[in-house]
């Protein structure tokens, strides 16, 4: 009986996706414009997170132990510092090897740093800490300027704030962006599957005189939007992929250096299963909303 | 009678029933009958006397604001809007501008009342078969209605209408969009089915059709019941 049943709604929605093909290439050409969009905003969304990831990564606090401070006290501090929550490594550089850095890094005027060696050395032990969570950066400043022998903690707190407000925006954006992009969906779909439900309004009315059930009259309807929202997925996913390719392979050749984007392999498996679901929920949607006032018969 | 006496041969039962639409407009006042299993009853009555309101009650498409209805074996006030598809399923529905599906044929027009309650092909086939010929359509089932006369088109909603086995018929004014000749091959046909032993419960305007066919015949002026007596119009509808 559920067999028949689902046997005689694929074939009615089947039969009527091809008997109304005009509405239904409507639908579906719609579908395709907001998972376009839709798949815009996602990717926009996924790279500026993506990006503030490695900017986060590469994020650190600078922790300069007090001058008076032996290379073996300065040591000690090291498990102190790790014990702090929120920090991922604490890395030891000693005065030594930070003059080596400054050195290395201003090689041309090499020769002024010579007389800074040994006791002369007026740079201080330093710890360089990165984070598990940079969001936690101002809480791990404080408990660690609280330990005995660190004089000065330095963060880089507007990098810092751009980077999470950055990732804070884009992930709101995005998200903004997906639910409107959403709603207007269901909204020109509902209207254009309306034009199809209202052109059957009379095969609705009779099949409830006759005792069909909502759901009988319904399941033909959903399928429809269904089948349009995997179509038009499957349309929309061909022309945002290869532009994406396009994007990806300009940026490595042209801009890469500071931050790379997301690798075309790694954002098409959530593309492809977003737009399936998106392009699902907007067709099946769109049709329970459009049937819901010829029901009341 | 009250209503928990109904008598089980009861099919229709309107007990005290008023409905009063939006605007204060009183459709009917205090309305009572009961239509028992195997009868033949018209309701006549002149243009919003309330004949449209007791089909939209019996149908669930309006609920009474007073008194009781029990259709088959629902109260339409109390019933849950879910259980609409099982009571409509129990009566079958003939309606004046016929109502079928222009792109279907005859056979899928009438096979399809019988796909909403999950038949097989395998009974549709059989059972379409016999109500198409018990309407005389058997050799039209191919046609659309587009190529039917007015006549064979309400026969093919009769024969929608009886396919489910409906323990009654309610008809509203089945033959008001056909030529005399034609009516009257269309109340043969009512006629027989109600022989075969479906209750058919016919709204109509025709006083000749009624006066013809010397059934019971209930009367309905302003929202009220004037009259309910067995025999045609002269005994039933003078003040019509």
């Amino acid at each position: 009986m559920l067999g028949r049943a689902c046997s005689n709604y694929f074939a009615k929605a089947f039969s009527n996706l091809w008997k109304n093909r005009l509405f239904s290439l409507l639908s579906t050409a719609t579908i395709v414009f907001c998972l376009l969009l839709l798949g815009i905003a996602l990717i926009l969304g996924s790279n500026i997170t993506y990006v503030s990831k490695q900017l986060e990564v590469q994020y650190e606090i600078h922790a300069y132990v007090d001058l008076s401070y032996s290379e073996a006290d300065a040591k000690r501090l090291q498990s102190k510092i790790n014990d702090i929550p929120y920090v991922d490594t604490a890395t030891f550089v000693s005065k030594e090897e930070a003059l080596a850095g400054m050195e290395e890094s201003m090689a041309d005027s090499a020769s002024a740093f010579e007389m800074l060696h040994g006791e002369e050395n007026p740079l201080p032990h330093t710890y360089d800490i990165t984070l598990t969570d940079v969001s936690k950066a101002n809480e791990v400043v404080a408990e660690v300027s609280k330990l005995v022998g660190i004089d000065e903690v330095k963060n880089r707190s507007d990098v810092l704030n751009s980077i999470i407000n950055t990732s804070r925006a884009a992930q709101a954006v995005s998200m903004i962006g997906m639910i409107i992009f959403a709603l207007v969906g269901i909204f020109i779909i509902s209207s254009t599957i309306k034009m199809s439900v209202t052109a059957r309004q009379r095969e609705i009315e009779i099949m409830k005189y006759v005792g069909a059930t909502d759901w009988y009259i319904r399941w033909p309807f959903i399928i429809e939007g269904t089948v349009m929202g995997i179509i038009g997925a499957l349309i929309a996913y061909v022309p945002v992929t290869i532009g994406y390719a396009n994007i990806v392979s300009w940026w490595q050749s042209n801009g890469a250096g500071m931050f790379e984007l997301i690798p075309l392999i790694d954002l098409q498996a959530r593309v492809i299963l977003i737009f399936a679901i998106m392009g699902c929920f907007l067709g099946a949607f769109g049709s329970v909303i459009s049937i819901r006032k010829h029901l009341k018969v | 009678m009250p209503f928990s006496e109904i008598n089980t041969q009861t099919v229709v039962q309107f007990e005290g029933v008023t409905k009063i639409y939006e605007g204060g407009v009183k459709a009917l006042d205090n309305v009572s009958f009961s239509v028992n299993k195997g009868e033949f009853v018209f309701i006549i009555g002149p243009s919003g006397a309330g004949k449209s309101t007791i089909t939209k009650l019996m149908i669930h498409e309006e609920t009474p604001d007073n008194g009781r209805v029990k259709v088959a074996d629902f109260d339409i006030a109390s019933m849950h809007r879910k259980h609409i598809p099982t009571l409509r399923r129990s009566m079958g529905m003939v309606f004046q501008d016929f109502r079928l599906l222009p792109n279907k044929t005859v056979y899928e027009n009438v096979a399809f009342a019988m796909e909403i309650i999950g038949a097989s092909q395998k009974q549709i086939r059989r059972r379409v078969s016999t109500v198409l010929s018990q309407t005389g359509l058997s050799d039209k089932w191919k046609f659309l209605p587009s190529q039917l006369s007015g006549g064979e088109q309400q026969r093919v909603g009769i024969a929608r209408a009886l396919v489910n086995n409906p323990k009654f018929i309610v008809a509203d004014e089945p033959t008001g969009n056909l030529d005399n000749d034609t009516a009257d091959g269309i109340m043969e046909l009512l006629d027989q089915i109600n022989k075969c032993g479906t209750t058919i419960i016919m709204v109509t305007h025709s006083q000749q059709i009624v006066e013809r066919m010397k059934k019971r015949v209930i009367t309905i002026e302003n929202g009220i019941v004037v009259k309910d007596e067995q025999g045609g119009y002269n005994h039933a509808g003078e003040s019509l």
